[in-house]
């Protein structure tokens, strides 16, 4: 569903910005997931897992899943940065970008 | 090559590593996500995780390049000093890989015990997972190629590798087949024995049947004649394999490295299985789930249902009250209607009453009475206007009586002197009376009308 704003176009500069963030979010999301199943093991090897500590780590993962869709929305509807910034603001809420 | 086998080894093996702990990364995201926490579940993948990591070290620690090591295998890992292989060991660790594709289980339960030697690859139990594909060393080549060698050549190899101080090695097919363990139990106990194999001319090499396997298990052949002629034959394979040491020990990496890889993918499977009944698990709460919602809404459904029924009972009740009140309001309506038609009845037979019947109200009466009180002094008045003027009239005659009598004499008296006649007196003595007599009669007239008006009133 388009957002409706109109009269403003997502430039080629804002489509590249865009692609490169998402692409750096997922490197990201990647080494979290290693850096999780790594912090898993090891609670695995002292016999007892903190899940708190893990639900931690994957709040993280659940943020960057969030962005990651946000970012991939303005592309698929060809936002402009501002009204991605608008739209993360109306929609996240209290959510903040990783 | 070796080196390389084993680089690219450990590379998959750092891969799989990496692909692992995301995976488990994702198991922990996916019951952070659904707020369901399974420490068995977390634990079996951490434990494959660990096994991943157990290989690596050891491959690490076992040998390869030093810019290859990380963590705590450049401490343990002894120095990797690159040994120069020899053809017919090479050959030997590659025939012996071939000889345990049918016997991997065998080996696992030897390797679990401790016993290395020997230890090789069972390829044949391998899954075809997607993560056993990218292992192109073992179609190699170097390894596959090789592998399948006929029997021949693998004496010819025999034979060079008795020169080159390695035991020789039995085909598989004799040493797999039960059939031939027969045979290779009786023909041990007659042949092997006898040459030593550091004594065997190369050129008198036995068959390859005859050969004891060095890396063979114990439980494979039951003869004790073919458990001396093994034992025997066993010597000088491990003196053979003395005197390769770097060759030995990067077999004993390789079979451990097979070993945990086939180690890792059982996990793995067990891995996807257990996912799979996890999902199982979920689809079928999820279905519980369903028709949970299912029944309360048909319980809603029910229950709305009910609330319309009474809905329409009570419509129906107000429709039915509405138009019970309304012809009731007719019935009232038309009540009082009957009611003031009656009473307009009832008055005008009374005012018909009334205006015919001979008894008058008082009131009546003297409005009536009224009306003739002023008709009467109407007419009284015009009664005494009439007499009055009569009465004027009469006035006006008597006094225009005297007043011809005035004349008259004046007219006489003038008269009589000119002219004296008979005729002239008499005429106005005739004018005289008449006049007289019509005052006389008028004066009647008069006293006639008053007579009567008094009468009247």
């Amino acid at each position: 569903m388009a957002l409706g704003f109109g009269g403003e176009r997502q430039t080629r500069r804002e489509r590249k910005a865009m692609s490169e963030h998402l692409e750096d979010l997922l490197d990201l999301r990647q080494d979290k997931l290693v850096e999780l199943g790594r912090l898993t093991v090891d609670m695995s090897r002292e016999g007892s897992f903190d899940r708190t500590l893990l639900s931690a780590k994957a709040d993280e993962l659940v943020r960057i899943d969030s962005e990651s869709e946000l970012v991939v929305r303005g592309l698929e509807e060809k936002l402009t940065l501002d009204q991605l910034e608008e739209l993360a603001r109306g929609a996240a809420g209290g959510g903040e970008p990783a | 090559m070796r080196k390389r086998a084993l680089k690219k080894r450990r590379e998959e093996l750092r891969e799989l590593l990496a692909d692992r702990r995301e995976a488990l990364g994702e198991l922990v995201l996916g019951m952070h996500v659904q707020g369901v926490w399974d420490d068995g579940l977390l634990a079996r993948g951490a434990a494959e995780v660990r096994e991943v990591e157990d290989g690596l070290d050891e491959l690490e620690a076992g040998g390869g390049p030093p810019e290859d090591r990380e963590g705590t295998a450049d401490t343990e890992a002894p120095p990797a000093t690159p040994v120069p292989m020899p053809e017919a060991t090479e050959e030997e660790l590659k025939t012996e890989v071939v000889e345990e594709k049918d016997k991997g289980r065998r080996w696992r339960r030897k390797s679990k015990k401790g016993d290395d030697e020997g230890d090789a690859p069972a390829e044949s139990d391998r899954p075809p997972t997607t993560e056993s594909g990218p292992h192109p060393e073992f179609e190699t080549a170097e390894h596959t190629t090789e592998h399948r060698l006929p029997p021949a050549p693998v004496g010819e190899a025999v034979t060079e590798s008795a020169a080159g101080e390695t035991a020789p090695e039995p085909p598989n097919e004799l040493a797999a087949e039960p059939a031939s363990k027969q045979t290779a139990a009786d023909t041990p106990s007659e042949k092997v024995t006898e040459p030593a194999p550091e004594e065997t001319p190369p050129k008198s090499a036995p068959e390859p049947a005859d050969r004891p396997a060095p890396t063979k298990p114990p439980a494979v052949v039951a003869d004790p004649g073919a458990d001396a002629a093994r034992e025997s034959g066993a010597q000088p394979a491990k003196a053979g394999r003395a005197g390769a040491p770097g060759s030995s020990r990067l077999d004993d990496l390789e079979a451990r490295l097979e070993r945990e890889e086939r180690e890792a993918r059982t996990g793995v499977e067990a891995a996807k299985a257990s996912v799979g009944a996890d999902s199982g698990t979920e689809v079928a709460s999820l279905i519980e789930t369903l028709k949970k919602d299912r029944e309360g809404l048909e319980q809603a459904l029910g229950a709305a249902s009910v609330r319309l029924a009474d809905a329409d009972r009570r419509a129906g009740e107000a429709s039915e009250k509405a138009t019970r009140l309304e012809v009731e309001n007719r019935e009232a309506a038309a009540r009082w209607v009957r009611e003031q038609a009656a009473e307009i009845e009832a008055d005008a037979a009374v005012a018909a009453e009334l205006s015919e019947g001979p008894q008058a109200t008082p009131a009546a009466d003297a409005g009536r009475l009224r009306e003739l009180e002023g008709e009467v002094s109407s007419l009284r008045s015009q009664l005494d206007d009439e007499r009055r003027e009569k009465v004027r009239a009469i006035e006006a005659a008597e006094a225009r009586l005297r007043e011809i009598e005035t004349r008259a004499a004046q007219v006489e008296a003038e008269t009589g002197q000119e002219t004296a006649g008979p005729d002239a007196a008499e005429l106005r003595e005739a004018a005289v009376s008449w006049l007289r007599g019509q005052i006389v009669a008028l004066r009647r007239e008069i006293e006639a009308g008053g007579g009567r008006d008094g009468g009247d009133s």
